[in-house]
């Protein structure tokens, strides 16, 4: 199901994330799962989290939860810092998943996060606002075993919105949007944009892999330098939860001015300095005041030169 | 695994024999096969002029009058200084066939580089095209100069040989020829110019060139093609992309992505050569890895 | 006595003495000039060798890649600042002093300008290709500042030389013995342009080197300079700095006062000079050496100090080179050697005698070689990219050269001295003059001893 082979998938921006990627790794499709249900209620106070229910691997400082793909998850929050004195207010963020507590304070002291974990692999919970024991609070690991063929993955949608005319060397926003079967927005996922190249080789060229908002949106900042028409892909490589999808779109170029330029000298006012250009003789160059300067003193020079021997030449020329 | 033309075969071969470590090695040009074909003769480099094609001339302007900018990028973490593999420097090597260089010179050369906690790095340099070339800006008769590439050329037929700039250049690029150089008979037959400096020339300032001569035939440099490691990234910076002959980068992303940096840059030179900060760790190379470089054949 | 020629009778003691070199030579003086003939031939051979082989005969390469030529060149060029600097200097401030010692000082301003020039078309790769400089010259390079200021002041300098010879060439035109042969009195005859000495000529004289002696003192401080800002204008340890034009223009004016002293007391003991080179004119320019001396420790230790507190990385390489390293032997023989002991040697009463001023202008001109020394190559030795330090040994192509240079300096000035009088006869005899005027006394004109015939050793 999720060969990637022969998908474009080129780990060129950064090469590190390919290995959260398994690649060519192929699941089992259809087998139903048996979906678990796991409940913990965590106590939140500047100390830190505490587990006081549920399946908990707490070690050295952190809190560790392990769950199965496929569990429906129910994570009760409580605030535990009634005995501070003031209100310490929390929030608690599952950034994987895209979920937030909301805030977690002596007026809100419950808060429930429910969700089915679809996807497998290490995620964090931590607290997101500043708070008193906000360094304890970033130590709660979510871990969630794959289990084959627990979630059926959903195909998924994605969706490439570019401007038409482009100038060459201007920003130009390139948003992918990236939904389910549902049409509800996927949200966390990566997004690898990537455009048509023949540079040297031909093929494609990844700008930079963007992960999806809440909107399940994901903008990259393209500035186009090649010339012309360029096609541009946007990718998504699927995981257990959901399946590869990719979509296609093409700008066009306008603009043939010369993008890459650089500066080179002190900008003097007035004395006509201007940047470096390439060409025959750039780098330093002496501006034409000071040239015509030059010129005139040694011009001033030999001329002196010249009246000295004439002197001489006059001297020699008298008669008595 | 393909057989690329960029990379040995018997380095290859070496490296994946030596160690498990290096399985790396055929994963990474292995993932990026299927984004990338070579053009076929003739439709290589997009952005050559077609009418200048045509009419057979060297010029690589691009449609639109658009010029290339060339630039290099190294990145130091797959850069093992060919160790790894128990080979010279292929990029020297590649270099020095390319071009006939002689005997002494590496034009591209790989300097062992200490690390902050011991250890060392290494770091392949060629001629870095400064932009504000302290060489192009003394050389007192014009020899040496920017082509409209951003190439740095030294013109033979001109220079007379009082290596200014080579005590100007402060990375130490530039190389005289102080005898009549030694070079294979078939060197011989190369006609010169200043894109292609071979045969080279008694009492004549040399260094390496970034391959224009290959650049205008829409090959990648001979360092380039010649890394095992595909460290090596040639670059547009008009068209903001960068090849190792296996993938292509959006260039300026890489850089910042990247961390990338030019060698001494509080110099103001402005080079043309970007480094990705790294001791060849992609390979598995340990930074306190006491290997030696290689030996360069000439 | 290599020739006796019998001086004509008409001639004051001072024109004796002006001409009677050009008559005479003695056997050591005939000898010298053979031996220094000699060594130029060597010179030519050993330049024949690099010619064939190219410089790679030379202990230079691609990291130590300018050597002894440059050496050479910014310490003839250093020497060139004796002449007419000293001479325009005393000339335009009135020191009356002078007339004795200007001639000796313009003459190696001219020479050591010929002969450092010649230093960097030896160290060309392309020699044949010199004129480049003229066809593609590009003004932005320090070279061709060089080039420009360097003919600029050789060719003033030549007309400097020569404006105060006229009236002696018309001496030597109208008073030479017949038994003189014909070329010299063509010489002086075409050299003399005519002088009859009559008011219009000496105003025009008169104004022609007035506006010289002005003109040249700007000039030759620029071209120190530029030579300098070949070096500063690179981005290397040592040589990237802002006050190497005054530094360079403070050592070359030191080194050229240093010069002139040595020739002062050469020419004084052979041509018998004793009654116009007095002990006064060794004091005097020994106190400008002197406090030339101690302004260039003053930049030395500027130099020196401000890179040192800060310690830039390759700084500490070059200074650790310097200061206790391989080239520490040569930087301390300039800096207590050549600086230090010649100022305290000028400095002490009992030491500033004939004898010991030229010891300390000897002292002074091999420390400014040596310093022009540790200037280039330790420089270049510092490595740019991880790498060890460069090495230099010069070779004996480089050796000959420039024992080559030294000889043909020498042997183009002692030659001169043999074709034109080596003090300037006129302005001598218009200061005496004077001096006779305003003391309303006859200054010592013979000599203190009666001049031996053909004694010239």
């Amino acid at each position: 199901m999720f060969r990637l082979k022969g998908f474009p998938f080129a780990p060129a921006l950064l090469g590190g994330l390919a290995l959260l990627f398994p690649m060519g790794s192929v699941r089992a499709e259809g087998i139903p799962a048996v979906a678990a249900e796991k409940s913990f209620t965590i106590e939140v106070s500047r100390n830190g989290f505490t587990v006081v229910e549920g399946p908990v691997h707490q070690m050295k400082g952190e809190t560790h939860l392990s769950i199965n793909q496929g569990d429906q998850v129910t994570m009760t929050l409580v605030y535990a810092d009634t005995d501070y004195g003031k209100n310490n207010p929390h929030r608690i963020a599952l950034s994987k998943f895209g979920l937030d507590s909301g805030l977690l304070d002596a007026d809100n002291p419950r808060r429930t996060i429910t969700f089915v974990a679809r996807r497998d692999g290490d995620s964090f919970f931590r607290c997101v606002k500043v708070c008193e024991g906000h360094k304890r609070l970033q130590a709660g690991k979510l871990m969630v075993q794959a289990v084959a063929g627990a979630v059926a993955a959903q195909p998924t949608r994605l969706a490439l919105d570019v401007p038409r005319d482009v100038e060459r060397g201007e920003p130009a926003a390139l948003a992918a949007v990236l939904t389910d079967a549902t049409g509800r927005p996927v949200q966390g996922e990566p997004v690898r944009f990537l455009a048509k190249t023949n540079f040297f080789l031909e093929g494609w060229m990844v700008l930079g892999e963007v992960t999806t908002d809440s909107s399940g949106v994901a903008v990259l900042t393209f500035r186009p330098a090649q010339s012309g028409d360029v096609n541009l892909m946007v990718a998504f490589p699927g995981d257990s939860a959901y399946r590869a999808s990719e979509a296609s779109a093409a700008i066009t170029e306008v603009g043939v001015s010369r993008l890459y330029r650089t500066e080179g000298g002190i900008q003097l006012p007035g004395t006509g300095v201007q940047g470096t250009r390439f060409g025959a003789a750039p780098g330093f160059r002496i501006p034409p005041f000071a040239a015509i300067a030059l010129t005139f003193i040694i011009l001033a020079i030999w001329s002196t030169y010249f009246f000295v021997v004439s002197q001489v030449y006059r001297i020699s020329q008298e008669r008595e | 695994m393909e057989n690329h033309e960029g990379i040995s075969r018997r380095g290859f071969l070496k490296a994946l024999a030596g160690a498990g470590t290096l399985l790396a090695i055929p994963a990474v040009p292995g993932l990026l096969t299927p984004l990338f074909r070579r053009p076929g003769p003739g439709e290589a480099v997009a952005y050559r002029d077609e009418a200048a094609a045509a009419k057979g001339t060297a010029a690589s302007k691009v449609a639109g009058s658009k010029l290339r900018q060339w630039a290099m990028v190294v990145d130091l973490r797959k850069c093992d200084g060919c160790v790894t593999i128990d080979e010279p420097p292929q990029c020297t090597q590649g270099c020095i066939k390319e071009h006939f260089v002689p005997e002494g010179q590496k034009w591209v050369q790989v300097y062992q580089r200490e690390l902050a906690g011991g250890g060392s790095a290494f770091m392949p340099t060629p001629c870095y095209q400064c932009e504000n070339a302290p060489c192009v800006n003394v050389c007192p008769v014009g020899a040496t100069y920017h082509n409209e590439e951003g190439i740095v050329l030294i013109n033979h037929d001109r220079c007379i040989g009082c290596r200014f700039c080579m005590a100007a250049c402060p990375y130490q690029r530039r190389f005289f020829n102080w005898g009549t150089p030694e070079l294979p008979p078939e060197a011989r037959f190369a006609s010169y110019s200043p894109e292609y400096p071979v045969p080279a020339r008694r009492g004549t300032v040399i260094k390496c060139m970034f391959c224009a001569h290959r650049a205008a035939a829409g090959k990648l440099p001979a360092c380039v093609e010649a890394c095992p490691m595909n460290a090596l990234y040639f670059g547009d910076l008009e068209e903001d992309a960068a090849t190792n002959g296996v993938e292509v980068v959006p260039l300026s992303a890489f850089l910042s992505e990247n961390n990338g940096y030019r060698y001494k840059e509080e110099l103001g030179t402005r080079p043309r050569v970007w480094y990705i900060p790294g001791h060849g760790e992609t390979f598995d190379r340990l930074a306190r890895d006491e290997r030696p470089l290689g030996q360069s054949k000439w | 006595m290599a020739s006796v020629k019998k001086l004509p009778d008409n001639l004051t003691e001072l024109e004796k003495v002006g001409m009677r070199p050009l008559l005479q030579t003695s056997r050591w003086f005939a000898l010298a000039l053979v031996g220094l003939a000699g060594v130029v031939v060597w010179w030519m051979y050993a330049y024949s060798v690099q010619l064939r082989g190219g410089l790679a005969v030379t202990g230079m390469r691609d990291v130590v890649m300018w050597g002894l030529y440059i050496v050479n060149f910014v310490f003839f060029i250093g020497i060139s600042h004796a002449g007419t600097l000293i001479s325009a200097i005393l000339r335009v401030t009135g020191a009356g002093w002078r007339t004795p010692i200007t001639r000796m000082a313009e003459v190696i301003t001219v020479v050591a300008l010929m002969i450092g020039a010649l230093m960097p078309i030896t160290d060309l790769g392309h020699p044949e290709r010199a004129l480049n400089l003229v066809i593609f010259g590009r003004y932005q390079s320090p070279i061709l500042w060089d080039f420009l200021s360097i003919t600029t002041y050789l060719t003033g300098s030549l007309i400097y030389l020569y404006l105060p010879m006229i009236p002696d060439m018309a001496m030597l035109r109208d008073k030479l013995p017949l038994t003189a042969p014909a070329w010299r009195r063509q010489l002086y005859t075409m050299l003399a342009a005519g002088w009859r000495g009559t008011p219009t000529q000496k105003r025009r004289l008169e104004r022609a080197i007035s506006i010289m002696a002005v003109l040249i003192i700007p000039i030759a401080v620029s071209v120190h300079t530029v030579v300098s800002w070949i070096f500063s204008m690179t981005v290397r340890p040592g040589w990237n700095s802002t006050i190497f034009g005054p530094y360079f223009v403070v050592g070359a004016i030191f080194s050229g006062i240093a010069s002139i002293l040595i020739a002062m007391v050469i020419f004084r003991r052979i041509y018998r000079l004793e009654a116009y080179i007095t002990k006064k004119h060794f004091v005097y320019l020994g106190y400008l050496m002197l406090a030339l001396g101690v302004i260039y420790m003053y930049f030395t230790a500027a130099e020196y100090l401000t890179v040192a507190y800060k310690l830039a990385d390759n700084d500490r390489q070059l200074l650790t080179l310097l200061f206790t390293g391989s080239q520490a032997p040569w930087f301390w023989a300039f800096g207590v050697g050549g600086t230090l002991v010649p100022v305290l040697i000028v400095a002490y009463p009992r030491t500033r005698t004939i004898p010991g001023i030229l010891v300390a202008a000897i002292l002074v001109n091999i420390g400014m070689w040596l310093k022009r020394f540790v200037i280039v190559v330790p420089s270049l030795q510092v490595p740019l990219m991880p790498f060890d330090f460069g090495r230099y040994q010069p070779t004996w192509v480089e050796w000959s050269v420039t024992a080559g240079a030294f000889a043909g300096f020498i042997l183009i000035f002692a030659l001169f001295s043999k074709v034109f009088p080596i003090i300037s006869v006129w302005e001598v005899a218009e200061q005496e003059e004077k001096a006779a005027r305003t003391a309303s006394r006859l200054v010592p004109a013979p000599g203190p001893a009666a001049p031996r015939e053909g004694s010239d050793v």
